[in-house]
């Protein structure tokens, strides 16, 4: 589904992701983690198609990132760490700008409105501008932006930040429903339980370069995911 | 911890007026030199119409003994202009800055916040009124004696300037007020930017017709500013040196600007974290219409446009005022063609009608800051599966959709009532859409190159940003290039083939503008 092939970005002299390879099969949750600054932004801009990248390969559902941009990101939705939407919208008009991007038929747009909306306990507000959005609505609000067009893969950065434990045990059972359909998730983290019981793999990375990747199993045998990545953290210091 | 707070409201002026904050790093000293330039010239040509009038009118008001009515007449017109610069500057500083809630979370004292803010259009208030002030005292063909000169600093740097910040806080207060509690904000902030723009240009338009009744007869604008003690207690200190009646003046800005302080200083907090809005709107299921991702778009820059007064009043006051010029030309535009006192005007109005539409197609720049605007939301675009020309191409939609129709209408009134014919007729119909055109594409290539996405009220954006300035006086500067070869060859080459040639080179500019944007615009849009 995702397939990243010696991927390189620098912001001037500095190397913010080096030579970075991974791979996510369908109905993989595949876990993103590092300390700040590590590249995590950085790798998941590049694959959601908003930077461009020095050197490598990315590839989304066969189709190449860099000569056929417009198909790959038909078949992805992104998230950012900081959902900042446009404010002076309301929430529906926001949905339905998303889904006429996307070329969402009216009816099944409202149908996948109100089932993900209902979900998360925003319908109600969606006539409410942006604006007047709490940070964990509008991050409700970009993850039923997200699910509208149905995407093959989903890019979260860092998705948990702000939702409530209800909320975020819904993001949970979708993001495993996505998978269960034959989607794929590639999200960052800094919640390592969350990451340890919820990802089938994962990947960690250090300035720019991956230090250690592959199943949960494979990367923490029996230790915690947390003693693993604080002595990959160390050795690699 | 006031220090730091006021380096950064000074650092953040200067970052937007010389275009230093899309890169984050300090600014070549060639674009400095420049912008630093750009903004003295603009100064200079606001100090020479100043100039002008003061010196049409210096000479008179001294033989007729009316000094201190000079000097009064200068503190209401340089209150007048402080006032209407800072009012939506203290509405945007004060009430909406989007740093309050980071700023409040800090070690700093809010009324620290608050006097760092105050400092910011105290700046402002000065910038605006210097303009004024210095023109006067320069003009003024008597000789002011030091105690005048102490009056003189006083009333300029302290009265004026401080009773300035009083009035302009409460009613950026009201604006604030009204936008926020209002159903529709964006109506009502538009329709009372609108009022005071009105009154503005009121004063602006019967500017000529003012100064001419001033040097004609003094003592009408004696016996209306006479009434008024202050006025008078100014006027006196500065042309006769009687400084103690300034004493009740000084004291009286002190106390007011205290007292607004305090004011502010007891609310500041509640004012700036307060959210209330209008009643909440409960969603209503429905089945929506659905658009092509090109309608879309553009009907998202509508809403934009919509959604922001500011940026409504900054990027397309032209097409409004295009639209009453149309009005008025239906109305009155007979009374143009028979001018017998005036028939050198009589005889270029028509040539000279096309070029200030020109001139007006200049003065609507609606794409100069759409990507600036784009603020902190350029991930969508971007995330989404458009290209990055279908993007640009949206924000030249609207401007077009904006800026075109009123100068068609304008020019199609202009044609039926002046009775333009032959080649003159051709270069009114086109011309001004053409430079339109120009305007719009001149405004996103600027913005590309010199977008602004630090910006903290989206007024700073539409206003400030070093490609809109970049736009505006650029777009004002070519269209002036045919009235100065005019006035250069205007003997030996005719009116139209003078206007011609420029609409040869207005169409030459817009194509290579065009290319560059449908070429390498998409790939700068990537990069940012």
């Amino acid at each position: 589904m995702l397939y990243i092939d010696h991927l390189t970005k620098a912001y001037g002299q500095k190397k913010a992701v080096d030579d970075l390879s991974l791979h996510i099969a369908p109905g993989e949750i595949y876990g993103f983690i590092g300390h700040n600054g590590a590249g995590k932004t950085t790798t998941l801009k590049s694959c959601a198609g908003i930077l461009r990248f020095d050197a490598g390969e990315i590839r989304i559902d066969g189709q190449d990132l860099k000569t056929n941009p417009l198909e790959c990101k038909r078949r992805i939705a992104y998230l950012p760490d900081n959902p900042d939407m446009y404010e002076y919208m309301s929430g529906i008009r926001f949905l339905n700008f998303i889904g006429d991007i996307f070329r969402v038929e009216p009816t099944v747009r409202r149908e996948r409105i109100h089932k993900y909306a209902e979900m998360l306990g925003i319908q109600d507000d969606l006539a409410q501008p942006i604006s007047a959005f709490s940070h964990g609505m509008k991050q409700k609000l970009a993850l039923v932006a997200a699910w509208i067009h149905e995407p093959r893969l989903i890019l979260m950065d860092e998705p948990f930040v702000g939702l409530d434990p209800k909320a975020a045990h819904l993001l949970k059972e979708l993001m495993h429903e996505h998978c269960d359909k034959g989607g794929a998730i590639f999200f960052s983290t800094h919640v390592l339980d969350v990451a340890e019981k919820l990802c089938d793999k994962v990947a960690i990375i250090k300035e720019g370069r991956l230090i250690a990747s592959g199943s949960m199993d494979e990367v923490k045998g029996n230790a915690s995911l947390e003693d693993v990545f604080l002595e990959l953290e160390d050795d690699h210091a | 911890m006031l220090k730091p707070l006021l380096r950064s409201r000074l650092e953040a002026m200067l970052s937007i007026l010389t275009g230093s904050s899309r890169t984050k790093k300090a600014q070549s000293k060639g674009k400095l030199v420049g912008f630093a330039v750009l903004m003295i010239l603009s100064l200079f040509s606001l100090s020479t119409l100043f100039f002008n009038i003061f010196d049409s009118i210096g000479g008179i008001f001294q033989m007729a003994g009316l000094g201190w009515l000079y000097f009064a007449f200068t503190a209401v017109l340089s209150f007048g202009i402080m006032l209407v610069g800072n009012v939506f500057a203290a509405k945007a500083q004060l009430y909406e800055a989007r740093d309050n809630d980071l700023l409040l979370s800090m070690p700093v004292r809010p009324f620290h916040i608050l006097l760092s803010r105050l400092f910011l259009l105290l700046v402002l208030a000065l910038v605006l009124m210097l303009p004024v002030a210095i023109p006067a005292v320069l003009c003024w063909p008597g000789k002011l004696s030091a105690a005048g000169w102490i009056s003189f600093l006083l009333i300029f740097l302290l009265v004026l300037p401080l009773l300035n910040l009083v009035i302009s806080s409460f009613l950026g207060w009201l604006l604030h007020l009204a936008s926020t509690r209002a159903k529709n904000k964006s109506l009502i902030t538009l329709l009372l930017s609108l009022g005071f723009l009105g009154i503005y240009m009121y004063f602006s338009f019967r500017m000529n017709s003012m100064i001419s009744d001033l040097a004609a007869d003094p003592s009408g604008l004696e016996r209306s500013l006479g009434s008024a003690a202050p006025l008078v207690w100014m006027g006196r200190a500065i042309a006769e040196g009687k400084l103690l009646g300034l004493i009740p003046l000084v004291l009286a800005a002190l106390v007011l600007f205290a007292l607004c302080l305090w004011l502010l200083s007891r609310t500041f907090i509640q004012t700036a974290t307060d959210r209330r809005g209008a009643a909440k709107r409960r969603y209503v299921e429905r089945t929506a219409q659905g658009l092509s991702p090109d309608r879309a778009l553009l009907r998202h820059e509508l809403a934009r446009l919509w959604a922001s007064p500011a940026y409504m009043l900054n990027g397309a006051l032209g097409s409004f005022f295009l639209l009453i010029g149309a009005v008025v030309l239906l109305i009155k535009g007979k009374s143009l063609t028979g001018m017998p006192e005036w028939p050198f005007l009589a005889q270029i109005l028509q040539p000279l009608l096309i070029v200030g539409l020109c001139w007006m197609a200049a003065t609507t720049f609606l794409t100069a800051p759409s990507i600036s605007l784009e603020g902190r939301c350029l991930w969508l675009p971007k995330s989404l599966p458009l290209s990055s020309w279908e993007i640009l191409r949206a924000k030249l939609r609207l401007h077009m959709i904006i800026a075109l129709p009123p100068l068609a209408i304008v020019s199609v009134a202009a044609a039926l009532v002046l009775g333009y014919r032959g080649a003159l007729l051709a270069l009114l119909l086109i011309t001004p859409l053409v430079c339109g055109v120009f305007s719009g594409l001149f405004g996103l290539f600027e913005n590309l190159r010199h977008p602004n996405f630090n910006w903290i009220n989206e007024t700073q954006a539409v206003k400030s940003g070093a490609s809109v300035l970049i736009t505006m006086f650029g777009g004002w500067g070519v269209v002036a290039v045919p009235l100065i070869v005019a006035l250069i060859w205007g003997d030996k080459l005719s009116v139209e083939t003078i206007g011609f040639v420029f609409l040869g080179v207005m169409v030459l500019l817009c194509a290579l503008l065009y290319l560059w944007l449908r070429k390498k615009g998409p790939r700068v849009f990537e990069e940012l």
